[in-house]
């Protein structure tokens, strides 16, 4: 679980390093209230909200029962085969049938549409089928009962269309439907016969296996082996039926000479990447291409893995960002950040300034420990000067900071200032230091911050635990002067 | 046609077992499994019950908040703790960005080929139960997995991969593990084969101003594997011997907004051609098809020939089952293959594309799930075992143990098995 070299590999200045032994940013990192502990986005259980599934284009909440149904794909909604944007939606006016054709001159609207069975342009050209859904309701379409619309699909990006690939205009957005797959019915009665087989199994080796205790699984290949069947007349029979179909196998076809004297259009080819959009049918000719309906995507509920408490509940208006429950830990840890890339000195203490933010409306305490951590991230890491004694941060919307005399936004020891660049309400920049010992390597330094926690709720308040610590680590790069 | 036997199994002791063993497992109501095939360049996934995956995409997942893109089978990780964590974010994509479920509440069927190293599957596991805290994961051997698909007990299985194709022969649902054979012609040769080609058979065009110059001048136009892959997809296929030394037509193939590769008709042709030469002195398709044969008992051979299957990303190049074919024709006038002239090869049409085959296979056995169940390994198992999964899990032990039992009655003649080493040396001559 120690992730601790991989994640050093890359360049990010401040890390947080988390019980997990992962080191993450400070945005992924969750803070439990209950357990008093700050857990990253890989020592968290992260489940679906089931109630929070909805489609990227429409932005339609579809509840986990239909999603499921339909494959977590959205109904009418669909992804251009060719690029995966979402395609919009066209539509065609066509004329009312002949015998109520009283109002056909007026069934289009807009400023070219001189025919009737002009396409929709501009203004009818829906990006998505909800505009679309409300296009239909403007005065000039319900004044033609009679007319029926056609839509068809066309991408915004790369301008491929459904009529590009003779797919006829349909009257609803719901009958591009998927195209089966061209072996669903070998499958369906593979299926059953593998139950069956499995049934079989069951029974037949419950009679046998009374004498026997014990009975450790079979294998899998127990249910592939129909020999020990032979003696069954009835299940042979259906074994014989599946294996007919599989036994079937051919002569390999040779090529037709046209694969020596045709030339090839590599355009009219698809490539891999478009041939997986669609697993079931793999078109390898961009003739062939059918739109797929959009991938939906859903929000996630957070839990504490130590207390199963909810860290992250987002709200269900899925066109809301926000959440009901947020329990982060940019809410109480300080924020710590690299002023500049340091100009390092090879052996000998570097300058590395360092601001440290609270984000909370109470006084924080905050001191720094050396880490106190495994060999391994020692190993990574370069002896630190850490500042002593414990700063004091008054809050940004203290107060009391006007009404006191002193002036000073953070109280200071005696010997304490030299470690203080400059200090304002909530915010102050500490002196720390780097001593690198080589040349051709970031210099990192990580240390512990001690910060005072005090909840925001009385219940939450448990008077042993008044102060958190988290290890941070710095890269400090390796620009030497 | 399944009515037959469903109306001589449903006896009420059938019924009350099945139900029973239902009632006894943890998971109450029937949701189906997921079916996971973690390959080396894709992974399929989806849902038990449904003839295709849903998603295939690259087995690669990028690792927040320090942006690499990581393949979860890369060299520099595969034995190292931190696959644990490639690993987590990778299923954590799979379930809840691609399939949107909550893993938890299903159970997992997992096709793992022959040769997955050990780390792997284990941290898999790990990964599996402790992070997702599945209740049940079945480890489905990949030939088993191809062969539900088929629905067939006995095939020679040809599984091409990226690095390594496999020859098994299965044989009334035992894979005979005696006559494996591996190969480290795939499809990398493939891709190898066509870059040294592309050197020196091709040109450049540059599309702004038309100047055509030979692709060894142009040092920084790199190619991708995904450009390899397409231009073999697109514009290749496997020559039949039959048809002698024709060309086929060059062909313009696009790789940027700038360039465009001109591809000799002979490079079309020719780039399969690895695969029946062999490739870094490891041996061709063709020959450890039939070394793999003479390693069969005399007795299967016949059945085993009858029942090619070609799966894998390259087995949907148009020609090569022809090809094939053709080679172990020619491979049987030679005195050590003179024992299998007499036999007739027969390849299958698969009802799947052979990408997803196992996968098709896994999802119709994941669907079975009493049968899933029996064969699973449980959180518990996996904290008994002390989180590490023993050389071939339950499962598969028996299926081993079970072919050790099984062979001697119905194998008759078996030869003794052969170390591929040996059998390559022999063909350096
Ligand atoms: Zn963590
Ligand atoms: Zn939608
Ligand atoms: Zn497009
Ligand atoms: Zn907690």
């Amino acid at each position: 679980m120690a992730s601790i070299p991989l994640a050093l590999e890359y360049k990010r200045y401040v890390l947080y390093l988390c019980r997990c032994s992962g080191l993450v940013g400070i945005e992924s990192l969750y803070f439990c209230r209950h357990c008093k502990l700050l857990r990253c986005m890989d020592c968290v259980s992260v489940q679906i909200d089931g109630t929070c599934i909805s489609c990227p284009s429409c932005n339609d909440s579809v509840p986990q029962t239909d999603a499921k149904a339909k494959k977590f794909r959205c109904t009418h909604c669909y992804q251009c085969p060719m690029c995966t944007t979402p395609l919009a939606t066209r539509f065609v006016q066509l004329p009312p049938p002949p015998g109520k054709s009283e109002s056909a001159p007026d069934t289009s609207s807009g400023k070219t549409d001189a025919s009737p069975t002009k396409e929709g342009t501009g203004e009818s050209t829906a990006l998505t089928p909800k505009t679309s859904k409300r296009l239909s309701l403007t005065p000039s379409s319900l004044k033609s009962p009679g007319s029926t619309k056609m839509y068809y699909l066309f991408c915004t990006s790369c301008h491929w269309t459904t009529r590009e690939v003779d797919i006829p205009d349909k009257r609803s957005l719901l009958d591009f439907k998927e195209k089966p797959h061209p072996f669903q019915d070998r499958y369906k009665a593979l299926l059953s016969y593998y139950k069956d087989l499995d049934l079989y199994e069951r029974v037949s080796s419950q009679n046998m296996s009374r004498q026997v205790s014990g009975r450790k699984p079979r294998p899998f290949s127990s249910l592939l082996d129909t020999s020990k069947y032979k003696k069954d007349p009835e299940v042979q029979r259906v074994v014989k039926q599946v294996q007919s179909v599989a036994l079937s196998a051919k002569d390999p076809v040779r090529l037709p000479d046209s694969y020596y004297t045709e030339p090839v259009d590599v355009s009219s080819l698809t490539t891999i990447q478009q041939k997986l959009l669609d697993p079931s049918h793999q078109p390898s000719h961009v003739k062939d291409l059918w739109p797929h309906p959009l991938p939906l995507i859903s929000r996630k509920t957070i839990r504490c893995r130590g207390c199963d408490h909810i860290l992250l509940k987002p709200d269900v208006n899925v066109n809301l960002v926000r959440f009901k429950i947020q329990h982060v830990a940019i809410q109480v840890v300080p924020r710590i950040r690299l002023i500049n890339v340091p100009k390092l000195t090879l052996g000998e203490p570097s300058l590395v300034p360092v601001s440290i933010t609270s984000p909370v409306s109470y006084s924080m305490t905050i001191s720094f420990n050396q880490l106190s951590s495994s060999k391994k991230l020692k190993e990574i890491l370069c002896p630190a000067v850490i500042p002593e004694g414990s700063f004091v941060l008054k809050s940004l919307d203290d107060t009391s900071d006007l009404l006191d005399d002193s002036s000073q936004s953070v109280s200071l020891g005696a010997d304490q200032s030299d470690y203080v660049l400059s200090s304002e309400p909530g915010r102050i920049v500490l002196k720390f230091g780097a001593i690198p010992s080589r040349e051709d390597i970031d210099a990192k330094i990580g240390f512990e911050v001690v910060f005072s926690y005090e909840p925001l709720i009385e219940a939450d308040r448990d008077p042993g635990v008044t102060e958190l610590t988290v290890p941070v680590i710095i890269n400090c790069g390796h620009s030497f002067a | 046609m399944s009515a037959r036997v469903t109306r001589t199994v449903s006896s009420p002791a059938g019924r009350s077992l099945a139900s029973s063993r239902v009632r006894g497992n943890l998971v109450p109501q029937d949701k189906g499994a997921i079916v996971l095939d973690i390959g080396h360049v894709h992974t399929k996934l989806g849902v038990s019950g449904e003839p295709a995956p849903r998603y295939i995409v690259k087995s690669e997942v990028l690792m927040k908040p320090y942006g690499e893109i990581l393949n979860v089978w890369d060299d520099k990780y595969i034995n190292r703790e931190e696959l644990y964590l490639i690993l987590c974010r990778f299923l954590h994509k799979v379930f809840l960005e691609y399939l949107i479920i909550n893993p938890r509440e299903y159970r997992i069927v997992i096709i793992e080929s022959i040769v997955s190293p050990l780390n792997f599957r284990n941290t898999l596991a790990k990964a599996l139960f402790i992070h997702f805290s599945v209740p049940h994961v079945c480890f489905l051997p990949h030939p088993s997995a191809c062969l539900f698909s088929l629905g067939s007990s006995t095939a020679l299985l040809i599984d091409i991969g990226l690095k390594e194709t496999s020859i098994v022969p299965v044989f009334e649902g035992v894979s005979l593990i005696r006559s494996i054979m591996q190969t480290t012609t795939s499809t990398s040769s493939l891709h190898s084969s066509l870059q040294l080609l592309l050197h020196e058979h091709c040109q450049v065009k540059n599309i702004a101003n038309g100047d055509i110059h030979p692709l060894s001048d142009n040092k920084d136009l790199e190619l991708t594997s995904s450009t390899l892959s397409n231009i073999i997809m697109q514009t290749c296929f496997v020559r039949s011997l039959d048809f002698g030394d024709a060309t086929p037509p060059d062909v313009c193939f696009p790789i940027n907004a700038q360039f465009s590769l001109i591809i000799s008709g002979l490079v079309r042709c020719h780039v399969a051609d690895i695969l029946f030469e062999g490739c870094d002195g490891d041996v061709s398709l063709p020959i450890s098809l039939v070394e793999s044969l003479l390693l069969c008992p005399i007795d299967c051979r016949s059945q085993l020939c009858e029942n090619i299957v070609v799966v894998g990303g390259s087995a949907s190049l148009p020609g090569l089952n022809y090809r094939l074919l053709e080679e172990i024709r020619l491979l049987c006038g030679n005195s050590r293959y003179q024992c299998l002239d007499a036999l007739k090869f027969k390849f299958h049409e698969l009802h799947s594309h052979p990408n997803y085959t196992a996968w098709q296979g896994a999802s119709i056995i994941g669907a079975v799930e009493s049968a899933i169940l029996e064969r699973s390994i449980t959180k518990e198992d996996f904290k008994l075992l002390d989180y590490h999964l023993p050389d071939w899990m339950s499962c598969n032990s028996q299926n081993w143990g079970s072919l050790q039992q099984v062979s001697p009655q119905k194998i008759p003649s078996s030869q003794p098995g052969k170390v591929i080493q040996t059998v390559k040396s022999g063909f350096e001559q």
